[in-house]
């Protein structure tokens, strides 16, 4: 019996028909294996955290609520907070958020931008903005001050505005617009200054001002983006009038005058990058310019080297030179020199009266937009590290 | 004998036969196979969209797939070529192609109906708009247009890319370029649209106008656009570059050990695909014959030659990643800039029809060239894949070249002209730089007693007549694998005698040549069968 047993074990073993014999059995039964075991085809679980994370307020640009991250005021440090983002058609959209910074410095404002007209060449953008800035620096008036003077104050600016841009041609745009800004502010020194200072040395601080303020800007801008740029150029005008609306004496003007200029070498390997800025206050009789108005030197975006809102005065010339060099797509080097002064009158500006300060760093940038700048900049009161979310110009 | 000696003795042989059964023969008796066989119906597929951002980051930071590099693609036949199937057929060296048959490719009609388009879809969420049309015949359609100022640099190069992709081997849709009058298309009963960030709702005639304001248009109103069928069947998802579907019981070699996919990196650098991503790609569930299965076709050449489709190509398009190395980084980044990459001080031939070039290839290094992002497959890939690419490439001829960049219908004849010779010239820098690497030894015959075979590195032009080539003469027994030395012969030049040989029903050759580049001297591998008197080439190992 077992014998018998065996043999057919044997013959069946030996038979043909058990094996594959050809190359597409072969691959059919791999084939066959394979279909008693089908799986379901989708992302895996790294895939479905990463689409979680993309399509998440925290990264997407879609409408509805989403976290804010940004500066409430120059000098006031990160600051947090929530917006909320509709969009409108043909380019239209409405931006509202809140946001308080680590000194304490809040924000709350919203933009209504109207759907653009004729394909682009119009549009109207309003605000409204209500800021509470606290501890904004101020070491005198005027080009002497020293950096132990440092005092503080904080600031309450509410403006409501409208502006209207029309850009004829690709490069050209024309902008004006009005606003309501009211000013109130508060010295920090008023009372634990052992000398404080006249209330004209810190003008406007300390007086609720209420300003109709008109302006209008003329520009050619050949830069392929805002946000970051090796080439092309920005020639800018700009003049603002400030009418106090009761008329009290602190009516001024400004005009400010800006040439950037870039000049990409090496099929954009290198950069060299210029830019320079005047603005000039202009007032009346006895009228005043308010501090917290006034134009100043110092700080990420103008003096490097020198702390924020260094030197404040009537009239301001700052000039920038960087050399900036391109290890990648996403990183630019750049070392650089910064030169700025202010003064009360425009004849007071000399070439030996500037202060200058020198640095080097990287940023961190994607085609159209610097998302981290890093520099370190030495002036003649020491190293200041600049931390930023922009171009520098 | 007793009956327990016998049962031993039977149990012996059984074991001993099940042994010979396990034994897998190296050469089946239908080898070598020229079509992969699909044998399992696709009952069901689901649709799956691979995240783009997830992808890339995948690919940039990771390596995903097989970590073994270095293996031989899986998906081979015995003599070393990739059967038709469902991601490729074999066209080019393959089947008789004429500059005719590059020029209609996938095509297979004139294009959309006459009569109006209805707006089924549209792309609102890229920078250049796209419309899915149904013609009046109920086919459905995809519309592209050319960037503004642009006119036929992103349809014309699509178009160009699709053929010769076609002609390459891939499976790909039909595409013809066209006009469009706005007044011709309608907005269907149910058509939506998403504009970016917002909630769906139905299109309106300013939707189109809007959509249209972004695309170059004629003096006469018209667009030109670029019109590519819908592929046959249901759409499920995309190529993937590594792994198998798990929902396909067809797909048994992971991606990245296919040889077509390998071999993709060699056509993509060649016309500049610097976007040869899965989600330029489409898999479709298609039924043919009663049988369902999964094809998986190319599509989207926007970003190929010289368009970057919203623009044209950059300088570092082709030369680098999307993210560059850190290492190169670090490099430039203490150079204060002086270590500059070739790409920037490069001179560009650059046209409003086809976009960018490099104005001279005579050095190009298809080695260094880089797709945006990278795949597994691409990883995997091997001197024997690029050399089967590269003899592909090779039986495409600038005729048919020409025939592929006219379909294009630029209207600039100087550009035109740069264009096919820059293809041109990228094939030659291919040829020379792969069909070399190995012993390109091709297509041995065992006709009336002598070895005739072919070097295909010296017929294309690209490397010197070597010295000489040896054959060395075995027997070969199919079931063990077991090779034993007869002789060897040689000559100058193919034919070879053959020796003579003891009786036996497989032989192998081993092929070299001397006086040649180094990787000639490791022998190919080929392998006859004595089947109705007749010697027939079975198998081909280049590199094992």
């Amino acid at each position: 019996m077992l014998t018998r047993r065996l043999l057919v074990l044997c013959l069946l073993a030996a038979s043909p028909l058990a094996a594959q014999t050809t190359r597409v059995e072969t691959i059919a039964e791999e084939q066959a294996q394979k279909a008693k075991a089908l799986g379901v085809e989708g992302p895996g679980k790294a895939e479905r955290v990463v689409m979680r994370l993309i399509s998440s307020p925290l990264l997407a640009a879609r409408i509805g609520p989403y976290p804010w991250f940004g500066s409430v005021y120059p000098g006031s440090g990160f600051a947090a907070g929530v917006g909320y983002l509709n969009k409108l058609p043909w380019g239209g959209s409405f931006n509202a958020a809140t946001g308080i910074s680590f000194n304490y410095s809040k924000v709350i404002e919203a933009q209504l931008e109207l759907p653009e007209l004729a394909r682009g060449k119009f549009k109207i953008n309003t605000m409204v903005q209500h800021l509470d800035v606290k501890d904004v620096s101020f070491y005198g008036i005027g080009p002497d001050s020293a950096p132990q003077q440092r005092r503080g104050y904080d600031y309450q600016p509410d403006e409501m505005g409208v502006d209207a841009v029309f850009r004829p041609g690709r490069w050209f745009s024309m902008s004006v617009g009005t606003s309501r800004l009211g000013l109130t502010s508060q010295r920090h020194d008023v009372d634990d200054d052992p000398q404080p200072r006249p209330r004209e040395l810190a003008p406007g601080i300390g007086r609720n001002l209420t300003y109709n303020v008109t302006r209008a800007t003329a520009a050619i801008d050949w830069r392929p983006a805002q946000g970051y740029n090796t080439r092309g150029g920005l020639y800018r005008a700009t003049w603002q009038r400030h009418n106090e609306a009761n008329d009290k004496p602190w009516d001024f003007r400004t005009s400010e005058y800006e040439v950037i200029q870039l000049l990409p070498l090496v099929h954009e390997q290198f950069v060299l990058a210029f830019r320079s800025l005047v603005t000039l206050s202009h007032t009346n009789g006895g009228d005043q310019v308010p501090l917290v108005l006034a134009p100043f030197v110092g700080g990420g975006s103008s003096l490097r080297g020198f702390r924020n809102r260094r030197f404040t005065d009537r009239n301001r010339v700052l000039v920038n030179g960087e050399y900036r060099w391109r290890p990648s797509r996403y990183l630019d080097m750049a070392v650089f020199l910064d030169a700025g002064q202010v003064a009360e009158h425009q004849k007071q500006f000399r070439f030996s009266s500037f202060e200058t300060a020198w640095g080097a760093g990287f940023r961190l940038h994607g085609p159209t937009f610097t998302a981290l700048r890093v520099e370190a900049a030495k002036g003649r009161e020491g190293w200041v590290v600049v931390f930023g979310g922009g171009q520098t110009f | 004998m007793t009956a327990r000696t016998l049962a031993a003795s039977l149990a012996l042989v059984a074991a001993a036969s099940a042994a010979a059964r396990t034994a897998t023969p190296k050469f089946f008796p239908d080898d070598p196979i020229l079509v992969e066989p699909l044998t399992q119906d696709v009952k069901s597929a689901a649709r799956y969209e691979p995240d783009l951002i997830f992808q890339s980051l995948e690919n940039l930071f990771t390596h995903p797939g097989d970590k073994v590099l270095g293996q031989r693609a899986r998906n081979l036949n015995t003599i070393d070529e990739v059967p038709d199937g469902a991601f490729f057929v074999n066209r080019a060296g393959r089947i008789n192609l004429t500059p005719e048959i590059v020029a209609r490719a996938a095509n297979t009609s004139t294009g959309p109906a006459p009569g109006p388009w209805t707006v089924v879809s549209a792309k609102s969420d890229g920078i250049t708009p796209g419309f899915t049309i149904r013609d009046t015949n109920q086919i459905l359609w995809f519309l592209k247009f050319d960037p503004p100022g642009w006119r036929a640099m992103a349809t014309g190069s699509e178009v160009v890319a699709a053929k010769l992709f076609w002609a390459a081997g891939y499976h790909t849709t039909e595409y013809h370029i066209a006009k469009l009058d706005p007044r011709n298309l309608l907005i269907g009963p149910d058509t939506r649209i998403t504009p970016a960030g917002q909630m769906a709702r139905p299109m309106q005639q300013s939707d189109v106008r809007w959509l249209l304001s972004r695309a170059d248009r004629d003096a006469d109103g018209s667009y030109r656009v670029i019109v590519s069928k819908a592929t046959p069947g249901r759409p499920v998802g995309r190529i993937g570059f590594h792994g198998t579907r798990a929902d396909d019981p067809n797909d048994v070699v992971p991606h990245e050990h296919r040889r077509e996919l390998r071999g993709y990196f060699v056509f993509a650098a060649w016309l500049n695909h610097v976007d040869a991503k899965g989600i330029n790609s489409l898999s479709s569930l298609v039924t043919e014959n009663g049988r369902s299965f999964i094809r998986h076709y190319l599509l989207d050449f926007g970003s190929a030659l010289g368009s970057a489709a919203v623009g044209p190509r950059e300088g570092w398009e082709g030369y680098e990643p999307l993210v560059e190395p850190l290492g190169e980084v670090a490099k430039r980044t203490l150079g204060l800039g002086f270590r500059i990459p070739k790409w920037r001080t490069q001179d560009y031939f650059e046209s409003r029809s086809i976009g960018r070039l490099p104005l001279d290839h005579g050095d190009w290094d298809p080695q260094t060239w880089w797709p945006h992002i990278t795949n597994a497959a691409f990883r995997q890939m091997r001197p024997d894949d690029t050399f089967w690419a590269a003899r592909k490439l090779a039986a495409i001829t600038p005729a048919m070249i020409a025939a592929a960049v006219a379909e294009g219908q630029f209207g600039d004849a100087k550009s035109e002209q740069y264009l096919a010779q820059a293809i041109n010239d990228r094939r030659q820098r291919i040829l020379l730089t792969f069909l070399p690497k190995v012993n390109p030894i091709v297509d041995p015959e065992m006709v009336n007693g002598r070895l005739t075979f072919r070097n295909i590195a010296v017929e294309s032009g690209v490397s010197k007549v070597p010295e000489g080539y040896r054959a060395t003469w075995f027997t070969y027994d199919n079931a063990t694998g077991q090779a034993t030395l007869v002789d060897s012969t040689g000559g100058t030049e193919s034919p070879l005698a053959v020796p003579p040989m003891p009786k036996a029903e497989f032989i192998k050759v081993e092929l070299s040549a001397t006086g040649a580049p180094e990787a000639w001297a490791r022998p190919v591998a080929v392998f006859f069968r004595l089947s109705n008197g007749t010697w027939k080439l079975v198998g081909l190992e280049r590199l094992p």
